[in-house]
């Protein structure tokens, strides 16, 4: 169980750490990869990957910019996977300790951001010899030394110690808990939509949010299909709207 | 003046190959993605300056603040290159300039860049992954990464070497007169709404089990609602959280739904 738990605080180091952004962010972060990692680790691949896919369903829309990041997902994923497979339970318990973990770690996101303006200062020094390979280190390694800490410590204790107290804890739990998790794995995702609502709902596009709504509701559309039209109906409405006045004007003169 | 200095395709190719690993390497409060920029431009700096001085304001020049979406906003790294390169043959660009170029990209190309691959790419290819996985398919998790990279590295790439290739001239030409970025934005947050629209639909989950006792039959809600409008409650949901999370950060508005969905769900609402 040791050598497992420091495997799974490994993966979570690796998939989150900034180290790997190019693939870390866009793919090894999402709970469905971490779930997988977690289930292959504890020897349960399929049960890590489904668990990994609920987890990753709450955490559909969010987005992050500018280091503000209102969970850490990979975290919620690998911790979520863990507890779920380790106490035998189902992915109810996985979502009730992924969303508490997500916001736990990232929490502590905003102190390692400010933590690395030190290693940016030390990057400053080295420019100032001209010292190219000084500066990547800077950027290479002390901010994801960090993040063992951050991350991957947590991350072991976590599932090292937390499946026997979250196993005790599930046993004293009434039946309706469980329906209680469900009702809220299915409400979460909203967050989600609603970030991105927010970021990109601008008065201009909003009617075609409802126009995707009522596509996938009423026309029992596919997601593929409902995105292809969407660009045609983008390509259309660039066209119409962004189009100089030309000669056709003209005619009414 | 000794023979004109170029950079390689080797250069660029190295140069991009640190953007898309270390572009958040050294993710700092003080300066964002300043650091990663810095460390980017290194083959592009080795290069084009030979002595000590010329490398020490090179280095200095880059490493200021900076920050953008990675994939689209690596066509300012490509435009930047081709700057020094100008300028290392002697061509008058100071660091006005070239941090002019920076700073006035990187916040549309993010907005653009944030918009097309979080908004969009992301949302899709995670959707399209996670019905798969929650069946125990494991291609759901391989397709979902095969796509991410797809858009990503190749984008990216893409982006990069557009901007060196057209250099400043682009940058005149279609970027700043046109309209072109808020068109684009435009576009895309058109592209997305309606994906998230669907989205909405498709995996928020809410519903109620609440019944009434009118005389003596017994009448359930949800099957009204059902025929008024299917997936109402989601609709709802979606769009008090939005309104919800212009106010209140969204760790709160996490408390606010998990208290309604626990509750609901003992007072047999939902």
């Amino acid at each position: 169980m040791f050598v497992q738990a420091l495997l799974i605080g490994a993966w979570a180091w690796f998939a989150g750490s900034t180290f790997a952004f190019g693939i870390g962010f866009s793919t090894f972060i999402r709970p469905m990869i971490g779930g997988l990692v977690t289930g292959i680790i504890l020897g349960d691949w399929q049960t890590g990957l489904q668990v990994g896919a609920t987890i990753n369903l709450i955490y559909l829309g969010f987005i992050s910019a500018g280091g503000a990041t209102p969970a850490d997902i990979n975290v919620a994923g690998v911790v979520g996977t863990a507890v779920a497979i380790l106490s035998g339970q189902g992915y109810e318990v996985g979502l009730a300790v992924a969303v508490p973990a997500g916001l736990l770690s990232a929490s502590t996101f905003p102190i390692w951001m400010t933590v690395n303006s030190a290693w940016v200062q030390l990057a400053d020094k080295f420019a100032g010899q001209g010292n190219t390979r000084g500066v990547a280190l800077m950027n290479i390694w002390p901010a994801q030394i960090l993040n063992m800490f951050r991350v991957g410590l947590p991350v072991f204790l976590a599932v090292y110690y937390g499946a026997d107290v979250v196993q005790s804890a599930v046993a004293a739990m009434p039946q309706q808990f469980m329906a209680a998790m469900r009702t809220v794995g299915g409400m979460l995702p909203a967050i989600g939509f609603g970030m991105l609502l927010k970021a990109m709902g601008r008065k201009s596009v909003l009617p075609f949010f409802f126009a995707g709504f009522i596509m996938f509701v009423y026309l029992k559309l596919d997601i593929i299909a409902i995105a292809a039209l969407g660009v045609i109906i983008a390509l259309m409405h660039d066209r119409y709207t962004s189009q100089k006045p030309t000669n056709t004007s003209s005619t009414f003169a | 003046m000794s023979e004109k200095k170029k950079l390689t395709q080797g250069d660029l190719n190295r140069a991009y190959l640190l953007w898309y690993f270390f572009s958040h390497g050294c993710y700092s409060y003080e300066r964002l993605q300043g650091l990663g920029f810095c460390h980017t431009m290194i083959p592009i700096i080795n290069r084009l300056y030979t002595n000590v001085e010329e490398k020490i304001l090179a280095l200095k020049r880059h490493l200021v603040f900076f920050n953008t979406q990675p994939a689209v906003g690596s066509v300012i790294h490509g435009l930047v290159a081709s700057m020094e390169e100008s300028r290392a043959n002697g061509a008058e660009i100071d660091d006005a300039a070239i941090n002019g170029v920076k700073t006035s990209l990187m916040g549309p190309l993010a907005g653009v860049g944030d918009a097309i691959y979080q908004g969009l790419f992301t949302v899709i290819f995670a959707s399209i992954g996670i019905s798969l996985a929650a069946e125990g398919n494991v291609l759901g998790p391989i397709i979902f990464i095969a796509l991410q990279f797809l858009v990503n590295w190749f984008g990216g790439y893409y982006m990069f070497m557009y901007g060196y290739k057209f250099g400043l001239g682009m940058f005149e030409n279609v970027l700043a007169g046109s309209g072109l970025l808020q068109r684009l934005t435009e576009s895309a947050g058109i592209v997305g709404m309606m994906v998230i629209g669907a989205l909405s639909a498709r995996h928020v989950a809410l519903k109620f089990v609440l019944k009434f006792n009118i005389g003596r039959t017994a009448v359930e809600i949800q099957p009204i609602l059902d025929r008024i409008m299917p997936s109402l409650l989601p609709l709802v949901l979606v769009l008090v959280t939005w309104k919800l999370l212009e106010k209140r950060s969204p760790t709160k508005v996490i408390g606010y739904l998990a208290v309604i969905g626990i509750v609901g769900s003992y007072l047999k609402i939902f």
